[in-house]
């Protein structure tokens, strides 16, 4: 019975070429087609092919290598093996393990692996051309990763190997696979959803994207699975699956019909609506169109979760609702006094008698830095409370800005001035509307 | 019988090995040296010891062969220490193969062991694989090559 279960898994997709080869071994020992005596003939032989991969991994420099080494030299000459029986099938399979040297066997593979990573290249460059404009890191980390894994595959002696990182989640992940096989499988799923994505407005997926994950760009998210959702549900409700957006008044209604429809109804008609999709987007390749109703029918184990719920927010996600704009300041700051001028200016400031007049002169700094130094030599404690009010909401804001600015990039142990401890003092002790005010602009303050 | 193979394998691998020992007695009886069956046969045991001690593995005939080679003609081995020297020789090969990150070849790893061997350990093992040894794999580590000199101009 396990064994009927594991003929089943190898003649299905995704069956891994490396346990391919013990596998075919086992089911030809099984069959009677290999003997005791065979059985042995091909773990001699493949001993023999592992000493003769390494030396060539180690070019004759050394007759030894760590075990970790051998291992992998050995898994990769099991999956060019794997890889050959797979394409051959597992009766014509056997039979060749029986009547050809494993050599031949591991060099046929690894042919195998030369053509796929020819036709892996081709795929990227696909992959490239249909890219999707949208800003997600993770997306165009991995293209330009698999770009970097055709130069670091090395197939002769790790064709098992996947050497570079995918981070970008597809929508059907790919179990089992590894090498080559894995690359050209991500790819071709990633056309699959790429093409898909393609014939809808790249703002209004920004915007879906936006909704369904407010930190779209760094989080690790499958861009097309929210779309093909959405545009089901739209399908389903016979609106126009170009917009994308399923509004509140559209969920309720697709969740009365789920709530109307059997489960098996509703798979059919999620289904149905993936061939509706297939056709208006005149998708006519196979592969896509399994590709499309496996992940609409895949909705269905959420939406027997959600249906209990009665809110439908999370499966389809409605667009992003603009924030409200923060004003933007542009703080164009004056030019500054000759260093002869701010020093007058400073020395009879500092020898006036009366506060409004030495208010009133300040008004002659136009930059920001004479300013301060003003700000630092002529005032002393009491007389900044008075200063502070005589300047308006965006001064103050210009001011505070500048304060953030220099403590958020100076060390911790950096003293506050006097003047800085006055003004945060006295920000503290306005009324709560004019401190909001001026939080407000604080956001929006820009110098140029 | 997976096992049972196994065994056949590393059993075979013994023969091999067992047979090259043997051969080498032709030459090294020139230098008053020679190993016995029994001695053979603890010389073998010990390289797979020494493997599995190490966590290496070793194809075709290994490098027994080459280091009596190298070493038959040091005057530091005689006919008493024959046995116990390779033996020794044997278990620092593998351990500073592993140790100098697999940048050494076999070939460069035996010659620098009986250049200091015969040189500043003045045949002792315990110099030999305390210092001479760990020097080199830290050396090459750091990126030098096996025959490269210390700043005093002295070979590593």
């Amino acid at each position: 019975m396990e064994d009927n279960n594991k003929i089943i898994s190898y003649n299905g997709i995704a069956k891994n070429s490396r346990e391919c080869f013990s596998f075919v071994v086992e089911y030809s020992v099984l069959n009677g087609i290999l003997s005791a005596e065979d059985m042995g003939n091909i773990q001699s032989q493949l001993w023999q092919l592992l000493g003769r991969q390494t030396g060539r991994f180690t070019m004759g420099d050394s007759s030894s290598v760590p075990i970790e080494t051998a291992q992998e030299l050995l898994a990769s000459i099991c999956y060019c093996i794997g890889i050959y029986l797979k394409e051959s099938g597992i009766d014509e399979g056997a039979i060749k393990l029986k009547s050809e040297s494993l050599s031949d066997l591991f060099a046929h593979g690894q042919r195998v692996v030369a053509t796929k990573i020819d036709l892996g290249r081709k795929l990227l460059s696909e992959a490239k051309k249909t890219a999707l404009d949208i800003d997600n890191i993770s997306y165009h980390d991995t293209l330009r990763e698999i770009e970097y894994f055709f130069k670091k595959y090395d197939y002769r002696f790790f064709a098992h190997d996947i050497p570079c990182m995918i981070d970008y989640q597809l929508c059907h992940s790919i179990p089992e696979l590894s090498g080559i096989e894995y690359i050209n499988e991500y790819l071709s799923r990633l056309i699959i959803e790429n093409k898909f994505c393609r014939h809808f407005n790249s703002s209004l997926i920004t915007s879906l994207l936006q909704g369904y994950c407010h930190d779209y760009r760094e989080q690790l998210i499958n861009m097309f699975e929210p779309v093909l959702t959405n545009a089901t549900g739209l399908a389903l409700l016979d609106k126009n699956i170009f917009l994308l957006d399923v509004n509140d008044a559209d969920r309720v209604d697709l969740l009365n019909l789920f709530r109307l429809w059997t489960e098996e109804e509703a798979l059919e008609n999620l289904i149905t609506s993936a061939e509706k999709l297939c056709s208006i987007l005149s998708i006519e390749d196979i592969s896509s169109r399994e590709y499309l109703k496996s992940t609409a029918s895949g909705l269905m184990s959420r939406i027997r979760m959600l249906k209990e719920t009665g809110n439908f927010d999370n499966l389809f996600p409605g667009f992003h609702e603009q924030e409200e704009k923060v004003p933007v300041f542009h703080y164009y700051d004056g030019g500054t006094m000759s260093d002869k001028s701010l020093r007058n200016l400073i020395e009879e400031m500092r020898s006036c008698r009366y506060l409004s007049d030495k208010i009133a002169m300040i008004k002659q700094v136009h930059s920001i830095k004479d300013l301060i130094e003003v700000l630092n030599a002529c005032f002393s404690y009491d007389e900044f409370t008075e200063l502070f009010s005589s300047f308006n909401d965006t001064e103050i804001a210009v001011l505070m800005h500048f304060l953030f600015e220099k403590h958020s990039t100076a060390a911790d142990w950096n003293p506050y001035l006097e003047w800085e401890v006055r003004i945060i003092d006295y920000v503290k002790n306005l009324d709560a509307k004019r401190q909001e005010d001026i939080t407000h602009m604080l956001d929006g303050v820009f110098y140029l | 019988m997976k096992d049972r193979f196994s065994l056949t394998l590393i059993d075979m691998q013994k023969i091999q090995t067992a047979d090259e020992l043997r051969n080498c007695n032709e030459l090294t009886l020139r230098y008053g040296l020679s190993l016995t069956e029994q001695q053979i046969h603890n010389i073998v045991e010990k390289r797979f010891e020494a493997l599995r001690d190490t966590g290496r593995m070793e194809f075709d005939r290994g490098i027994l062969k080459k280091l009596i080679y190298e070493f038959c003609d040091s005057p530091y081995i005689s006919q008493d220490n024959y046995e116990d020297t390779i033996l020794e020789l044997q278990d620092s090969f593998y351990y500073f193969k592993n140790e100098s990150m697999e940048l050494i070849s076999d070939d460069e790893l035996i010659s620098f062991m009986k250049q200091h061997f015969d040189t500043v350990c003045q045949g002792s093992l315990e110099y030999l694989s305390g210092t001479s040894l760990e020097e080199l794999c830290r050396n090459t580590r750091y990126g030098y090559r096996v025959d490269d000199k210390d700043v005093y101009g002295r070979p590593f």
